[in-house]
């Protein structure tokens, strides 16, 4: 521990030195640690233990947040361990690289530290003499990045170790990334503090198939113990070889379940119809894989995955924060396969095909922040790349010169950083980057008893859970035959719900005598943030003929507002916002919605899912605060505002 | 790296590699001569060390002799630009020095002493740092959103709660609430998080009200709340701070130590500053 202390302060000032920390002041390391330690007894005591609700209660929190450990983040000057990482969602303040102050307007209810499985820890250990990677082939040029452009190129150099090719695996230094993962347990056994403040065990298995096609997954333990290493893409880049490590991980006691995320970016295989290697889909697969990832992250940083205008013509909301290019790279992902809800219809198809069900996955949101500190809020915005996109202008929301700041990596080769983009006629430039696809997201919610561990690792795998893109919007979301005449204002509604009708992530079966199901949705909003507009119910089916359709239904409107039944849409709540200060529309919106439900096209013998998408008013997004900040008109080809929203994890009907 | 490579080319640089030159070729005229470098069994050790750590086995003779080739070239390497002054204003170098040195002096600090003694003076020269806020813990009728509730109703609820203060009927009461009726002591700013600023500030401005009252509003609606628990702001104890007394005094000692070892060398030095620009 001292040692590990030691090494850890040593490399700080160290890092400031080679300019790692441009623009910071290095504060004494005996210091800052004596402050964190501090703070968080402090945090500790004022906290509040309630006694472990029946009916549960949501809370919020980051499963997908990188520090120093991954080679990535460390590339991009981040310095954060895993330590002041929850520091950060326990509501301390971190330092950005850049120097600024990162903190949450108010804390997280848990965390888990994700980082990369490959090559961990081995960027730092190359800047520390001693340490077995000071040796490693990249570690001169890691010892020597100065400038953004430097780190981008770090990054992309280190893509042959990483990916394993001829002639680097012996570089890696196993006894690094062990003592790495280490410390990474270490720290998430440290801040767990039941009933307070969870953490979890975890990293991220970053995986690709095809042409860089994004199956990143990350893995979160149930328990205090771990495996002595991560698997890793360094094992295998095929995820059903996860899967089965997984497995075996939990017939030695060690439970956990793996979360894709950024399926956006996977040219269509995060949700395929095959095999990694080619083969259809069997039972056997589709059950593999739902033991093993029940939940999948909708929205984070690059973007929002629950739809694509192109899958999704007739939904007016299907165009939210897409980020349209696999992960690092320029190129443009197929949209067929990459999106939740395709994969919810698609996992119909297959199931009645007789192939299973491989996507009937519940919904969560994380950040996938590489600082050390989820950037949530559209007004308090870092991003998520440490220096190379610290300042609006290498965000690409403001005019800015300079070349390409972002990480340009196309069949393995970094293409040359392209140069300055013109475009709206205004004769402003801007940095040809696609950090402004990026968004202000996202945040996990989970319905349970109490927080700990166990009672929220739980809930995650029966899918009571939900997405937000960073409010903290709370829902609930109940089906059954029985829950038709139940009053939703009763004291006891939520109890009668529970024991009538299943909740969020449940199945539905039909039966010959059985009535339709009634649903019941409910929506609360962030106290802190702008009201609800309404609340929609998406609903997915099979044909007769095998196939699939979808449909939006609007379910509860604010105001006082009634649906349109031959629109089946609210009507305009006049909720707006000025995009010259942020300003909202005050007087209009919604505290509170709630609604039982009916299918009007239910068909009893059709196979279908049916999830909540709750949308707030519209409130400016990130790109716009910036460009207000620094007094230039909102960039001409992104969205100046948005409608933040959360996402339910649906509720499936099978016929008898 | 062609950039890097530019970049490097300074105009400083270019007169070194000149002068450099001028000198290498005078040498070259005195036909310097011939410098020794020996590969001791230490070295030889530590470039199978190396090589080990690396490779995870012991380098072949064939790999050996590379490594003996590649290290008497670095040695080479190393002496002709020492003796070119190359080392001089290396950046890279610098720091790498300063690293060892900040690494060397971390090293020979003595481990913090912990005394009970220790312990009490830095617990009360800090103690204004350990401070638990006031907390209020309490259960709430959630009365529905909209216009505020009429008071008929009002009376009516708080009625029938004082009829029956110390029973669970109060949980049957007014209208379903998403999360819980009853919560646990919290700070106002976590309270502000759950029900919004306002109903937190209420809550606390009439903490010292007993029995139901209101309603207040929150973010959701309007509520009648009962406070059980007012715990005021209060400097935490040592037994309370516990393990985190400890962590945080140690830090401290070695934070102090290594600041001190640093003292003692700068205390060796003067440094002075031309500040004026031509």
């Amino acid at each position: 521990m001292a040692f590990r202390r030691l090494l850890v302060s040593s490399t700080v000032p160290f890092l400031f030195a080679l300019g790692l920390g441009a623009c910071t002041a290095p504060d004494e390391p005996g210091q800052q640690a004596a402050d964190t330690a501090s703070a968080s007894a402090a945090d500790k005591l004022s906290g509040s233990q309630d006694a472990a609700n029946p009916t549960r209660n949501a809370y919020f929190g980051e499963l997908h947040v990188h520090t120093r450990y991954s080679f990535d983040a460390f590339a991009f000057g981040t310095v954060a361990t895993p330590d002041d990482s929850y520091a950060f969602a326990k509501g301390e303040p971190l330092q950005h690289p850049a120097g600024f102050e990162m903190k949450l307007d108010r804390p997280l209810d848990f965390q888990g530290v994700t980082d990369h499985g490959m090559y961990l820890g081995m960027l730092p250990a190359m800047t520390e003499p001693g340490s077995p990677a000071f040796e490693h082939p990249m570690a001169p040029q890691m010892r020597s990045v100065e400038t953004v452009d430097d780190r981008r190129s770090m990054f992309v150099d280190m893509m042959p170790y990483l990916a394993g090719a001829d002639g680097t695996r012996q570089y890696l230094n196993q006894s690094v990334v062990e003592s790495a993962w280490a410390d990474i347990v270490a720290a998430a056994n440290r801040h767990n503090d039941p009933g307070r403040f969870t953490t979890f065990i975890a990293y991220e298995y970053t995986s690709a198939g095809g042409v860089r096609d994004n199956l990143h997954r990350n893995v979160i333990f149930r328990g205090d113990k771990a495996p002595l290493a991560p698997f890793s893409r360094m094992d295998s880049p095929n995820p059903e070889d996860l899967w089965a490590k997984m497995d075996d991980w939990r017939d030695a006691g060690m439970d956990s379940i793996a979360i894709p995320h950024n399926s956006n970016g996977s040219g269509g295989r995060m949700f395929q119809r095959t095999y990694y290697e080619g083969a259809p889909i069997d039972p056997a697969y589709a059950q593999t894989r739902m033991r093993n990832e029940p939940i999948v992250e909708v929205t984070q940083v690059k973007g929002t995955s629950e739809t694509h205008p192109g899958l999704s013509p007739n939904d007016e909301w299907a165009g939210f924060e897409i980020m349209p290019y696999k992960i690092a790279t320029n190129i443009i992902s197929a949209v067929e396969g990459s999106y939740v809800r395709d994969a919810y219809r698609r996992g119909l198809e297959l199931a009645e095909s007789g192939a299973g069900n491989p996507y009937k996955f519940g919904l969560i949101g994380a950040s996938d922040s590489h600082t050390g500190a989820g950037a949530f809020e559209e007004d308090n915005y870092w991003s998520k790349v440490g220096l190379l996109d610290a300042e609006p202008n290498l965000r690409g929301s403001v005019p800015g010169g300079g070349g390409n700041a972002g990480v340009s990596v196309a069949d393995g080769e970094a293409e040359a950083p392209a140069t300055i983009r013109t475009q709206d006629g205004s004769g402003r430039t801007y940095r040809d980057t696609y950090y402004h696809t990026w968004g202000a997201s996202g945040l996990a919610g989970v319905w349970a008893e109490e927080n700990t561990r166990e009672a929220l690792f739980d809930a995650m795998r029966r899918k009571e859970t939900f997405a937000t893109t960073g409010p903290r919007i709370r829902m609930r979301f109940f089906a059954g035959p029985e829950l038709s005449g139940l009053d939703m204002t009763d004291p006891s509604f939520l109890s009668a719900a529970y024991e009538r009708g299943v909740p969020m992530g449940g199945d539905l079966y039909g039966s010959t005598e059985s009535p339709a199901p009634t649903f019941m949705v409910w929506a609360l909003r962030d106290p802190l943030e702008a009201p609800l507009q309404r609340v929609q119910i998406v609903k997915g089916w099979v044909t007769p003929d095998g196939t699939t359709e979808e449909k939006v239904f609007d379910v509860v409107c604010s105001d006082g507002l009634e649906v349109d039944p031959v629109t089946r849409r609210c009507p305009d709540n006049g909720a707006g916002v000025d995009l010259q200060t942020c300003k909202i529309t005050d007087g209009v919106g919604a505290d509170e919605l709630k609604a039982a439900w009916q299918d009007p096209e239910f068909q009893a013998d059709q196979s279908a899912f049916y999830y909540v998408r709750v949308l707030q008013n519209p409130t400016c997004r990130w790109s716009t605060w910036d460009s207000i900040r620094e007094g230039v008109e909102p960039r001409y080809d992104v969205a100046p505002a948005i409608q933040e929203r959360a996402w339910s994890s649906p509720i499936w009907y099978a016929p008898a | 790296m062609l950039d890097r490579l530019r970049g490097l080319l300074t105009d400083r640089f270019t007169v070194f590699a000149l002068v450099g030159l001028a000198f290498f070729g005078i040498d070259m005229l005195n036909s310097r001569q011939t410098d020794r470098i020996h590969i001791n069994q230490a070295d030889l050790a530590m470039l199978e060390g190396r090589y080990e750590l690396q490779a995870g086995r012991s380098p072949s003779a064939d790999e050996l002799e590379a490594l003996i080739a590649f290290h008497a070239r670095e040695e080479i390497l190393v002496r002709e630009a020492r003796r070119l002054g190359l080392d001089q204003g290396d950046v890279i170098l610098r720091r790498r020095l300063a690293q060892k040195m900040e690494l060397l002096l971390q090293d020979g600090l003595p481990e913090p002493v912990i005394t009970d003694v220790a312990l009490d003076r830095y617990y009360e020269a800090t103690r204004d740092r350990y401070v638990r806020p006031a907390r209020i813990g309490f259960r709430h009728i959630y009365l529905g959103s909209g216009d505020p509730p009429a008071p008929v109703e009002v009376d009516r609820l708080r009625n029938a709660l004082r009829e029956s203060p110390t029973s669970e009927a109060w949980r049957g009461m007014g209208e379903a609430f998403m999360l819980a009726r009853e919560y646990a002591p919290r700070p106002q700013p976590a309270l502000a998080e759950l029900f919004g600023p306002g109903f937190a500030a209420a809550l606390f401005d009439a903490r010292s009200q007993s029995g139901w009252w209101g309603p207040i509003q929150s973010a959701y609606g309007w509520h009648l709340v009962r406070a059980l628990t007012y715990e005021p702001e209060a400097p935490l104890s040592r037994a309370e701070l516990g393990a985190t007394l400890i962590e945080d005094f140690t830090a401290s000692e070695r934070a102090v130590a290594e600041a001190e070892a640093y003292d003692r060398l700068a205390r060796r030095y003067e440094v002075t500053v031309d500040r004026a620009r031509p």
